[in-house]
């Protein structure tokens, strides 16, 4: 579905990501980690045509998403971004939600049809917000608003959803709930999903897939047991870890300190 | 018919009643009295009284020309303020005026004006607008990427560049000079020629009209820049376009009516506090109570001291400043 080629990018002169290659297939939970300043935004905004490439390709469905116009590519990814400010969402959520149509829009249709308020209603009742729809977006909590970004990406219609850090200053309750989610979506709608995330033991729980960065290298590609190595980790992140099994099959990350088992 | 359909069926006939009503006041009053009763039986058979010459061709053009300046200039704002994201900024804020304002000075101090005709201050404020915007354009653009930031500093240094050089020619000329220089800054609506007000309700609507493909792309844009590209917009070419429609109605308004203050920037907001952010309805919305809050000070200007009249830009200034700090008070809204 998402093919990315020898990718070389970054902002001005400096180069960010380096010879990024990877395919992903349809219905996969691909999850982005590595330590600050490894490249993991930058390779959600080169996915999603934000910055351009230097050198490389990106192809979704084999088709160069540079030779794809602007509202195509929104009609078929959506991004969810990290937790923001309100400045500018003196809006009611409904409104908010339905700004996911703007890539259907056709020029001189200055109102909605039945059918995007229908996506957006489903969006809503999908990520259980119906109840707070006409409240404004910037009065809302951190985690009721992103779950409003999540209602406003699906009302997008998207095959492959991007989000950035959905869970960064989140209660445990909230992160559990949108990962959860995510991963309902992914299984019952087949949504191909590519998330960034911070916390090693929320990514091994639900990816299917892991993408290490380093150094803005592609560090290894592959499932959360073959990635979450106590030595990949203790390379990568210069931190000493011990690996456990979870109550699920999936490894769990102890951070090692100074004071405790290494004395 | 949906609620957001009732909201704004209401909100447009609300400031299409208010328009009307301002625009009827304005004609009835002035500092020569036309009372009602003569003004029905002079419509069909007055033409050539002196009491006709005043109602159509002097209060009925200014009307007009407040008009299409006061909803130019709102829109104008509307649009900046979307595309910065920043409740400061008005048409007045890149420097555009600023341009047009030195060349309508130089103008004035060389006697250009007498040499050339009616026609040559405007003329000269469309050729200093059109010389900012040029600059503008060509300095905040890298690599084929429009830097709205960069935009907006080098707008406020033309500013104060071409206020400066202003204040240069003032100090160097003649008393008659320096004072039509100043009342020209401060904006008068006085006798508009009739190309140019035909010209300024082209522009307007035209505007309008043109800013409507764009309600979406605003709303979009108002997130920010990346959250609107995530929704589809191509925002390079948005930008741009966007930033030349504002450039020249603020252009055209300047050069016909001189610097009329606070509109654009006070409108907007008013208008934003009444019937919420998005551009759908805020455009048309401000461009209506625009228009009747400029024929209202211009009114006001005519009557407060006739048979003298004040510069429009200092009633603009005054009622739009006390009305928005009064509804600050009153309402939760800059947070």
């Amino acid at each position: 579905m998402l093919a990315v080629k020898g990718l070389t990018c970054g902002y001005n002169k400096k180069f960010i990501l380096k010879n990024i290659n990877f395919k992903l297939k349809k219905h996969t939970f691909l999850g982005i980690i590595g330590p600050n300043g490894s490249g993991k935004t930058t390779l959600l905004k080169a996915i999603t045509k934000v910055i351009k490439p230097h050198y490389g390709k990106i192809l979704f469905e084999g088709k160069d998403i540079w030779q794809m116009g602007f509202r195509e590519v929104a009609q078929k990814m959506a991004f969810v971004p990290q937790a923001q400010l309100s400045y500018g969402l003196d809006m009611p959520v409904e409104e908010f939600v339905l700004l996911g149509r703007i890539p259907y829009q056709k020029a001189f249709q200055f109102l909605e049809t039945k059918y995007d308020k229908l996506r957006a209603k489903e969006a809503m009742d999908l990520v259980n917000i119906s109840n707070i729809k006409d409240r404004f977006v910037s009065e809302l909590s951190g985690g009721e608003r992103q779950l409003a970004y999540l209602a406003r990406a699906l009302t997008q219609e998207p095959k492959l959803l991007l989000l950035d850090e959905p869970t960064a200053h989140l209660d445990i309750a909230h992160q559990v709930r949108i990962l959860d989610l995510i991963k309902n979506l992914n299984n019952s709608f087949k949504l191909t999903v590519i998330i960034v995330l911070h916390d090693l033991n929320l990514a091994s729980q639900y990816c299917d897939e892991l993408i290490l960065l380093n150094n803005g290298y592609l560090y290894k590609m592959g499932p959360p047991e073959e990635i979450l190595t106590a030595e990949i980790i203790e390379h990568v992140y210069q931190t000493k870890v011990i690996i456990e099994k979870n109550i699920s099959p999936r490894p769990y990350i102890f951070w090692v300190f100074d004071k405790g088992l290494s004395s | 018919m949906d609620k957001k359909r009732i909201h704004w069926s209401f909100f447009i006939s609300l400031f299409s009643v208010i328009l009307l009503a301002v625009s009827a006041l304005s004609f009835l009053l002035g500092p020569s009295h036309i009372p009602f009763s003569k003004i029905i039986s002079l419509i069909p058979n007055g033409k050539g009284t002196i009491e006709y010459t005043i109602l159509f061709d002097i209060r009925l053009p200014r009307i007009l020309l407040a008009f299409a300046i006061g909803g130019a200039l709102s829109i104008a704002g509307v649009i900046l303020q979307a595309m910065f994201r920043n409740p400061l900024v008005e048409p007045y804020t890149l420097g555009i005026s600023g341009g047009a304002a030195l060349f309508v000075s130089l103008n004035m101090v060389l006697k250009l004006n007498q040499r050339f005709g009616l026609l040559s201050l405007p003329t000269s404020g469309i050729l200093g607008s059109i010389a900012v915007i040029l600059i503008l354009y060509v300095l905040s653009i890298k690599k084929g990427v429009l830097k709205i930031q960069g935009l907006l500093l080098t707008g406020v240094m033309i500013s104060f560049i071409s206020s400066s050089l202003i204040m240069l020619i003032m100090a160097v000329s003649h008393t008659e000079d320096l004072h039509r220089i100043v009342f020209w800054i401060m904006g008068s609506l006085e006798e508009p020629n009739s190309l140019l007000l035909k010209l300024m309700l082209l522009v307007s609507f035209w505007g309008l009209g043109v800013s409507y493909l764009f309600c979406f792309d605003l709303n979009a844009l108002s997130l920010g820049e990346e959250e609107a590209l995530h929704l589809g917009i191509n925002v390079e070419r948005t930008k741009k376009f966007l930033f030349l429609l504002a450039s020249m109605l603020t252009g055209f308004s300047v050069s016909i009516a001189g610097i009329i203050g606070f509109v654009g920037l006070f409108v907007p907001h008013f208008v934003r506090m009444m019937v919420g952010i998005d551009h759908r309805i805020l455009l048309i919305s401000a461009f209506l109570c625009g228009a009747s809050f400029l024929i209202l000070c211009d009114t006001l200007a005519r009557i407060v001291i006739s048979p003298l009249e004040l510069p429009v830009g200092v009633i603009t200034g005054i009622v739009g400043g006390g009305v928005f700090i009064y509804a600050l008070t009153k309402r939760r809204y800059l947070h």
